[in-house]
């Protein structure tokens, strides 16, 4: 019986021209955007690749310099660009690209791509994501507005229950006809688009680091999306059943998806900056610069920090001046310079992360309000274009800043051994083979349960809204109207 | 005539419970969006008061150690000297150069959260400055803020929409179409009366509500400059208001039912408000696609490391002096400081070499990123949205241009920076009180309002004449319209 409902609401719509037009619309645009995501992470991976090479040759090539100076001229961490940032871009647009990991400090990430676009860039990309989370609701609620409401206008409700069919047949019914049409509509789109970008992807764009975890990625992904359009194709066709006309059901549905996807977000955004407030740029900076006069200021002489940490050292080792050191001074005041810098920005960097990373939470939560929420944060964290992956890669760029550090302190300790901090400083040089001492940067991208970890607010919240729709599903249909 | 059809519609309008439905949610909404407004522009204001501040300390701090050192009541060491033009202008001193929003801009955050609206100057070169981006979560940029502007380009469209979609097709659907017309009024008279009641009506309120709000805010409209450009932003609604109720007309005007003109006018508002723009973004990433900023941060590092290996033998030619010396000099401090200044001194001459040389690298890349914004810009005229939403920023003063302009005078003031400090540093000169009191401040000067009316008109004049395009090919369609039937 529920096979002949699906048949014929997919045929009726299959008929119906603005329906056919609207799905194939649909559907190339979904494929556009695909091939379009594809085209620019590719040109993001390459240019990152070549910059991530280039700025390593820059750092082998530095010549003979004091480490100390090439600490300072430091090296460039280039954020990575993940592939299925073709389906989610996410903040890509809105994070920094780029940061230098010098001496002394831990830098922010500059240059948003953003910035360098025009006031286009905030009406957003249209991304596959786009589409498929404002989009394809739409569509489910166009399709499925007057699938109750509408029979029962037309005086074909209390025929079609006459024969006999329950009425939670034919809601069912309803729902799959719809979910067929849906899965016609996406599906070439989603395979042709993956062939496309199988076969004319190059050797270099796969990368073998963010493969590791696809398939397993992919699938979630595909349910997260799959059961968002099963809580619109639920509620829409609740809304149906119970509005007094399809008129009525229409204007309901409409006004949620406005709410749900533009209105909510925003307003969603703007409480959790209220909420969880983060400081200004010049405040962070203040704070930055107050931590640092506690450190032991090894630029200093005069400073009671620096009188007292040398008065330290001498103690430690039991000597009575800095040349009869085993260690050079400076090395020894550069690297507890550098450890005491570290404790700051842990704290500083560590606050101001967790703001975010509450913030975001705020935002998952506010999920069980506006689905929109929720797919949004998972959609973003399994394509690898959230905060999350950012402040992952910020760490670890922090902690290869931090071993490059080490590496140049400890030669400097060793190499000018019971030399003056003057010679040190301005005298005492190292050539490529310490420069060759410090590895690579290779970034492993955090692994999938971690991931599966952080998004399990969200992911908990679109199954709730599913169950809670399922629920109301199953006992809408008792109240259900049969006659205008 | 039509006089008596609006008081008529008035009538009509103000019994219709859909009015008073949506009026207080869109109260609700301006009010929530003139909030954010002002939270942002406190937000920042207290930001850059706190910024001058600390410049201003820092620079006081560093004066009165020079007064206790000459007075002889204090020491201090090669790397803190605050006598030492070099380190000052290097980062020991600095300037932070920040510029307040404009008194409007509560009305439209723009690109206000997107832009730094100040940056601490040093000696350093320009690039390496343009990082004081403010701290904001990204996903929180990437959603975009609930402000007036956003409330007028996406959701006020939909408040026209709901109020105007039937205003012909309820009139057949009631049967009272055919008694209407058989009076001696033409069907334009008609359809102007219900047009102009309900533009007065929606675009009164959305005027009257938003400065309110504006008010309440703890705004101020004394000035030439704010009265200019709030009547401007009164020009832009209307304009952004004629284009929609022209659609209206329009949809009306073919004679279809009241439910398909709905579901018609809804299609159009998706494709204007969220396709078109999001459609024409990315086309403008494919077809003009801006440089990447990682190229030029690599082409600059290149360039650099061109010119250090160039200018290797002013680094050997220290290496050499330093090591004629004995190896532990008598005064550390005096070695350290005369090393210190030799090694500012040759850097200066490294360092405008190599801007020199990055000059034309800096400049090919902004050529090229001006050249395709202009491009992308010419889109605009595509989807009267984006037009609306750039019009109102320019006026609040939250649009690109007005951050051009602050980083021109921020370029500006950097030069004046280095001039002061550079002929010291090449001197060996120590500062003095007297060069303390004379260090130039950043001062920000606001752009003549012409300037800025100029730039708004950009936007004005093409979103205003498609208003009244579509208002006028709504007027030409009535001429089909089925009177009968």
């Amino acid at each position: 019986m529920i096979k002949h409902i699906v048949w014929k609401e997919f045929h009726e719509t299959i008929r119906d021209g603005r329906f056919l037009w609207t799905c194939a619309i649909v559907a190339v645009l979904l494929l556009a955007s695909l091939l379009m995501g594809w085209t620019r992470y590719e040109e993001a991976k390459a240019l990152r690749d070549s910059a991530a090479s280039e700025t390593r040759k820059q750092w082998l090539e530095q010549g003979v310099k004091n480490p100390h100076a090439s600490a300072h001229y430091g090296i460039y961490a280039f954020k990575p660009a993940t592939p299925l940032s073709l389906v989610d871009p996410g903040i890509n647009d809105y994070a920094g690209t780029l940061t230098l990991l010098e001496a002394h400090k831990q830098n922010e990430f500059k240059y948003k791509e953003a910035q360098d676009a025009t006031a286009l860039q905030r009406f957003g990309d249209l991304s596959a994501a786009m589409i498929l989370q404002l989009l394809i609701p739409l569509l489910i609620i166009l399709l499925t507005f007057s699938s109750i409401a509408g029979e029962r206008e037309d005086g074909t409700l209390r025929q079609v229950l006459s024969v006999g069919v329950k009425q939670s047949t034919l809601v069912w019914g309803k729902a799959l006809g719809v979910a067929l049409t849906l899965g016609v509509t996406l599906l070439p789109a989603v395979l042709i688009g993956a062939f496309v970008i199988s076969l004319f992807s190059s050797a270099d764009a796969i990368d073998a680091h963010a493969m590791v975890d696809m398939p397993a990625k992919l699938a979630v992904l595909t349910v997260a999306y799959l059961v968002y359009f099963a809580i619109f194709v639920g509620l829409s066709l609740i809304v149906s059943i119970l509005a007094s006309s399809s008129r009525t059901a229409l204007t309901l549905l409409l006004g949620f998806w406005i709410f749900n996807g533009l209105l909510f977000p925003r307003a969603a955004s703007d409480i959790s900056r209220q909420v969880y407030r983060t400081p200004s740029a010049s405040e962070f900076a203040k704070s930055v610069i107050e931590g640092k006069l506690q450190g032991p200021m090894p630029h200093n002489p005069s400073h009671p920090n620096f009188i007292a940490f040398r008065k330290g050292v001498l103690e430690k080792y039991g000597v009575a001046r800095i040349e009869d050191l085993p260690v050079n001074f400076y090395g020894l005041a550069l690297q507890a310079d550098e450890e005491h810098g570290y404790k700051l920005y842990d704290r500083l960097f560590g606050e101001l992360w967790k703001q975010f990373r509450q913030q975001d939470r705020l935002k998952q939560s506010l999920g069980v309000i506006s689905p929109y929420l929720a797919i949004h944060s998972v959609s973003m964290g399994l394509a690898g274009t959230d905060f999350a992956l950012h402040r992952d890669f910020a760490a670890a760029a922090e902690q290869y800043r931090r071993d490059l550090q080490l590496v140049m302190n400890r030669d400097i300790q060793e190499g000018a051994a019971g030399k003056s901090i003057y010679i040190a400083d301005w005298q005492y040089t190292a050539g490529a083979n310490l420069w060759a001492k410090v590895p690579p940067f290779d970034y492993d991208p955090p692994p999938f349960a971690e991931i599966l970890r952080q998004q399990s607010l969200p992911l908990s919240v679109l199954f709730g809204w599913l169950v809670v729709v399922v629920f109301a599903l199953r006992f809408a249909p008792r109240r259900m109207r049969v006659d205008a | 005539m039509i006089g008596s059809i609006i008081r008529h519609e008035w009538r009509l309008l103000v019994r219709d419970k859909l009015l008073w439905t949506l009026l207080p949610v869109y109260a609700l909404l301006i009010g929530y969006g003139v909030h954010n407004g002002v939270t942002w522009v406190g937000f920042q204001k207290a930001t850059v008061t706190e910024a001058q501040a600390l410049a201003d300390s820092s620079l006081m701090s560093l004066r009165n150690q020079v007064r206790n050192i000459n007075e002889g009541t204090s020491q201090t060491s090669s790397y803190m000297d605050p006598r030492n033009p070099g380190l000052v202008s290097r980062g020991l001193g600095f300037e932070y150069a920040a510029m307040s929003p404009s008194p409007m801009a509560p009305l439209a955050i723009g690109q206000s959260d997107l832009y730094p609206y100040y940056f601490r100057i040093t000696r350093q070169g320009f690039a390496e400055l343009a990082s004081t981006d403010e701290i904001e979560n990204p996903s929180n940029l990437a959603t975009g803020r609930f402000d007036l502007g956003f409330v007028f380009t996406f959701l006020y469209p939909l408040l026209i929409l709901a109020l105007s979609y039937n205003f012909l097709s309820s009139e057949r659907e009631q049967g009272t179409q055919s008694i209407l017309l058989s009076q001696p009024v033409s069907l334009r008279q008609f359809v102007t009366g219900k047009i102009l009641l309900r533009g007065m009506v929606i675009l009164g309120t959305a005027v009257v509500l938003s400065l309110a709000g504006f008010l309440l805010g703890g705004a101020s409209i004394s000035s030439w400059d704010a009265l200019w450009r709030l009547a401007m932003w009164i020009v832009v609604i209307a304009g952004y208001s004629a284009f929609w109720f022209g659609l209206a007309i329009v949809v009306n005007a073919f004679g279809k039912k009241s439910s398909t003109n709905a579901l018609a006018l809804m299609g159009i508002w998706l494709l204007f408000v969220i396709l078109l723009p999001s459609m024409l973004n990315v086309l403008a990433k494919d077809l003009y696609p801006v440089p990447s900023r990682v190229q030029l941060v690599q082409a600059l590092r290149t360039t650099q490391a061109k010119i250090n290996k160039d200018n290797a033998q002013l680094v050997t030619k220290l290496l050499e002096e330093n090591s004629a010396a004995p190896e532990t000099p008598v005064d550390e401090n005096e070695s350290t400081t005369r090393s210190l200044n030799k090694f500012y001194r040759n850097i200066l001459t490294v360092e405008k070499q190599s801007e020199g040389a990055s000059a034309a690298v800096v400049a090919q890349f902004d050529h090229q990123i001006a050249a395709q914004q202009k491009l992308v810009r010419q889109l605009r005229f595509l989807s009267p949205p984006i037009l609306t939403q750039m019009a109102m920023s320019e006026l609040a003063g939250t649009g690109a241009a007005r951050y051009q302009h602050f980083n021109d005078l921020v370029k500006r003031y950097h030069q004046a920076w280095r001039s002061f400090f550079d002929p010291k540093i090449l001197s060996d000169q120590k500062l003095s009180l007297s060069d303390y009191d004379s260090l130039p401040r950043f001062r920000y000067v606001e752009e003549p309002l012409n300037v800025v009316v100029r730039r708004a008109l950009r936007e004005l004049v093409p979103l205003v004449l498609l208003g009244s395009l579509t208002v006028l090919l709504g007027f030409a369609l009535l001429r089909r319209y089925p009177a009968v039937g």
